[in-house]
Parts: C-alpha cells; sequence; structure tokens
C-alpha cells in the first residue's frame, strides 16, 4: 500500500490529493484493491470485484486529469455500489440466490452519474436478501468482526468504515442506509424521497425506498448527492427541484440553528449508552449555538404498523412473479419466502389506513418543521448486536433487533424527508449515530447541521481496530 | 386461529401448505398488535390515503 494513511482518509481529502497531482488515481484503487485482498476474506464487503475493469478505469481517469481534463472531486475515486444497483453487464444479484444468474442489461441513473463524474468502481457490496432477508455470507462489523453491520446496505457501511473504497452507495426503504452508518460508525444520508433517480434500482417498496451515499465525512456525502441528485424522467418519483450547491453549503455555522427533539417515541426505548451518547450530542450542537426546542408528531406510535403493512405488501406484489414461477420461488431463503408469503394476506383496507396515517405523519412533521430549521434523534435504540444476536434486552424489555433497529429511522421513509445518520460516540466499544432530519429537498440543512458537529467533535478520527489478519 | 387463517388463505387464493401457513401466522402474530391498533385508530374522514409519492418544497 503507497500511503497506509489512505485506508481511512476522506473522499474530500483524497480528490484534493488528485486534483493537486499529489496521487493518482491508479495509486489509490491499488491501495483500496490491496487492502480488499486483505481485508475482505474477514470484513466479507465484496460480492463482485473486478479488479482488472477497476484498474482500467483508474488508468483512464489518470490519462483524462493528466491532460487537462479533471472533472471534479469524484474523478478517479474508488466506489463501490450495493448489490442492487444496476451496471450493464455486471452481475446484479439483488442479494438473493433468486437473481444470482442475473447480468444487468442496463446502467442505473445513479451508476450513469457517478460514472460521467469520472469515479473508478471497484464492484458490488452485500446486501441483505432483497433488502429484506439475510445476509449470506454474513458480513461483518469492521468495529467487531463478532456483530453485524446492520442492514440492508450491510457490504456499503463495512467497505467504507474498513477502507475498502472512499464511498458506497447504498438503499434505505426503512433505514438501510442509516442503519448500517450507525453501526459502523461512518456516515450515511438518505435524501429526500425524489431527489435521487431509482431509475435501474431493483424496487423493494415503491414508495419507501431511496437511494444515498455512505462515507467516512459529511462533506463525502455531500460531493456524492451533489452527482447522484436530480431529475430523471426515467423515474416518475424523481423530482424537478433545482439541486443547489452542497458542499458551499456546508460551514455557514450553526449558531441560531433550531433543532427540534421529538417529545414522543424517539428516546422512549433505548439503551442508555446509546441515550447518553445522543444526549450528550444535542448538549454539543447547544454549546455551539444551536437552539433546541421540544416538538410534537403524536401519531409516530402508529408509523410501525404503517410502514410494516407498505412495505410487507409492496415487497410481494413485485415479487409476485418470481414466487409463481417453480424455478426461482425455491431459491428464496425460508426467512424471505415468509415476509413474501404475509405480503399477500395485508388487506387492502389495512393499507388504505396505513396511507391515510400517512397523511396525518406528513402533517404532522410539516408542522413540527415549520418551528424548527432541522430533527434530531436517535438512529437506532442499540449498537450492532452479535451476528447470531436475534433478540436484545432494551429497557425492560427483551425485543427482536430487527425489530427494534428500525424504529427510528422508518418515519422518515414514511414522510420522504431527508435524514442522515452522523458517528456521535461510543457504547459498549461500538459506533452510535445521531440522526438528523430535515425539510423536503433541504439536504443542505442537514448535511450542515452534521458537518458543524462532526467538525467539532472527535469522533471522524476514530477508526476501527486493526484489522489485519 | 390456525384453521380460521388457513381458510383465510384459501379464501384469498392464495392457498399454502400447512409449514407455511405457520410460519405466516407466527409473523403475523408479532406484529399483529400493532395492525390491530392501527385498525382501531379513528381518523378524520377528510384525510385520504396517499396513493403516489410526489415531494415538493414546503413553502
Amino acid at each position: 500500500m503507497p500511503d497506509p494513511g489512505w485506508a481511512y482518509r476522506s473522499l474530500a481529502d483524497a480528490a484534493h490529493a488528485i486534483e493537486a497531482g499529489q496521487a493518482s488515481p491508479v495509486e489509490l484503487t491499488r491501495a483500496c484493491l490491496d487492502r480488499i485482498e486483505r481485508l475482505d476474506p474477514a470484513v466479507h464487503a465484496f460480492v463482485y470485484l473486478d479488479a482488472a475493469a477497476a484498474l482500467a478505469a483508474a488508468r483512464t481517469a489518470e490519462r483524462e486529469i493528466r491532460g487537462g481534463g479533471y472533472r471534479g472531486p469524484l474523478h478517479g475515486i474508488p466506489v463501490a455500489l450495493k448489490d442492487n444497483v444496476e451496471v450493464e453487464g455486471t452481475p446484479t444479484t439483488n442479494g438473493s440466490q433468486v437473481f444470482a444468474d442475473r447480468t444487468a442489461a442496463r446502467d442505473a441513473a445513479v451508476w450513469q452519474r457517478l460514472r460521467e463524474a469520472g469515479v473508478v468502481l471497484l464492484g458490488k457490496v452485500h446486501m441483505h436478501e432483497v433488502a429484506w432477508g439475510v445476509d449470506v455470507p454474513p458480513t461483518r462489523n469492521p468495529w467487531d468482526i463478532g456483530r453485524t453491520p446492520g442492514l440492508s446496505s450491510s457490504g456499503s457501511g463495512a467497505a467504507v468504515a474498513a477502507g475498502l473504497c472512499f464511498a458506497a452507495l447504498g438503499t434505505d426503504t426503512g433505514g438501510s442506509i442509516r442503519i448500517p452508518a450507525s453501526c459502523c460508525g461512518v456516515v450515511g444520508l438518505k435524501p429526500t424521497y425524489g431527489r435521487v433517480s431509482r431509475f435501474g434500482v431493483l424496487p423493494h417498496s415503491w414508495s419507501l425506498d431511496h437511494v444515498g451515499p455512505l462515507t467516512r465525512s459529511v462533506e463525502d456525502a455531500a460531493i456524492v448527492l451533489q452527482a447522484i441528485a436530480g431529475p430523471d424522467p426515467r423515474d416518475h418519483s424523481a423530482a424537478t427541484v433545482p439541486v443547489p450547491d452542497y458542499r458551499a453549503e456546508l460551514r455557514r455555522g450553526i449558531a441560531g440553528v433550531r433543532i427540534g427533539i421529538p417529545r414522543e417515541h424517539f428516546f422512549e426505548r433505548l439503551e442508555p449508552g446509546v441515550e447518553s451518547a445522543v444526549r450528550q450530542a444535542l448538549c454539543d450542537l447547544e454549546e455551539r449555538g444551536a437552539r433546541l426546542e421540544e416538538v410534537s408528531i403524536p401519531h409516530i406510535q402508529y408509523a410501525l404498523a404503517a410502514v410494516l403493512v407498505i412495505e410487507l405488501a409492496s415487497a410481494s406484489a413485485w415479487h409476485e412473479r418470481y414466487l409463481r414461477d417453480p424455478a426461482t420461488r425455491g431459491r428464496y431463503t425460508p426467512e424471505v419466502q415468509v415476509l413474501l408469503n404475509a405480503g399477500k394476506f395485508v388487506f387492502a383496507t389495512d393499507l388504505l389506513k396505513a396511507q391515510r396515517l400517512r397523511q396525518i405523519l406528513m402533517d404532522e412533521v410539516r408542522a413540527a418543521l415549520r418551528t424548527v430549521d432541522v430533527l434530531a434523534t436517535p438512529t437506532l435504540p442499540l449498537v450492532a448486536w452479535q451476528i447470531d444476536q436475534t433478540t436484545a434486552r432494551i429497557g425492560d424489555q427483551d425485543e427482536h433487533v430487527l425489530h427494534a433497529c428500525w424504529r427510528y429511522t422508518h418515519p422518515f421513509n414514511l414522510t420522504g424527508l431527508p435524514a442522515v445518520s452522523v458517528p456521535c460516540g461510543f457504547a459498549d466499544g461500538m459506533p452510535v449515530g445521531l440522526q438528523l432530519v430535515g425539510r423536503p429537498f433541504d439536504e443542505a440543512a442537514v448535511l450542515h447541521v452534521a458537518y458543524a458537529y462532526e467538525q467539532a467533535t472527535p469522533w471522524r478520527s476514530q477508526h476501527p481496530p486493526d484489522l489485519e489478519l | 386461529m390456525k384453521v380460521a387463517f388457513g381458510a383465510a388463505a384459501d379464501l384469498a387464493g392464495h392457498p399454502l401448505s400447512r409449514e407455511d401457513l405457520d410460519a405466516v401466522r407466527r409473523f403475523f402474530e408479532l406484529y399483529l398488535a400493532e395492525i390491530q391498533r392501527l385498525r382501531e385508530l379513528d381518523l378524520p374522514d377528510d384525510i385520504e390515503p396517499v396513493t403516489q409519492v410526489r415531494m415538493e418544497p414546503w413553502e
């Protein structure tokens, strides 16, 4: 590895070094490939790696940059994609044996945009089966390889945290970008629904699915979002709202920024170490000039039922053709088959009630965000759990970890609001995430507050223990 | 519950094996209380279901 320091350096640092001629895309790509070769047998982040193609892309980028054709901060940067993002001619397995033989025939919009920005694609990273079920082989958390990196963008979180790439894309239907970001101590951004095209990304639940970046810094998330955001006529949900300069908005400082703390739900049942880290983060923000205000989202207690009903019905509807076909039906794991079967028994009346509740929640978060600039909550009520652990004791209750882990994230899939998870400390030796939520298309606000917090605290400089085998 | 759910599955045109029915029933047992609370929630008559999510900036 030419410079061992590259492993945990930010994308922004690497971009600056490339632009200044102090590092080359080939050097950075080789550093990532070397690290993948040494560490991925333990981390299991990558499901598909094409070293030759990556090096070829890096050489092309290097040639372009030396020839004066520098495209911007992603030019020559090695990245990874979650395995539900289509790249023409490469496998896109959706984390499932059902799609094991599938080669994508088109490029996802997000990949097209990253490619045009000049990134170097290292490969695809693991995800939980169809963004829902088991993770085979289980991707490991670089902070403790006995623990999960979170779901379902497990490989994305683990690869970024382990320094195997400079950024990865994930998808988020109920928290699947923010949960692995929190578990792995990295930044995960779920943009506003409609900010980033989902064209070419395999659906899980149409009205809840989002695509976004996982990175080692808030500025890195802003750089990736800048490239992938914007309208796309091929995705009917993609909005035509102008895309601001996210990096330009980062350094405004947070004096006078109003941060809403929801009265209900988000601090009611969580591990003490997580609560302590998040409350300290809120104090840190207040000390830097932010104003904390209590807000109310009264119907939040019904959000779990609503998101569950919508997700079950939607996923079963999309997978129906594969469930009908005897050749593919048996390739789902039993865990996912149960969920897909369950989705067939969601009553239309329940689905409509869930969608009416969704309107109520949208109205309530709008009212809450009328008086504050962002909301702040824990990202998860617990830290990354052991790979074979199914329940956790939270408060005075034993709870299934999969039930608990998305408790604070799924409300913002239902409401479509932008939400970022930024590292805010540790509990039980594992990272804790602070979730910041903003108004529609105001990713700049959540990134701005997250950046101010990140710059004022030491968490960004902490990295997983030595993973050398 | 088992008999009722099996009958409901047949009625809905989604017949499942006994084993699959039991697995689905166990899954719903985990969440039925949540779903039941949502069913019992009274909402104002004029709240329509969201049938298509199209986000727009707030004024």
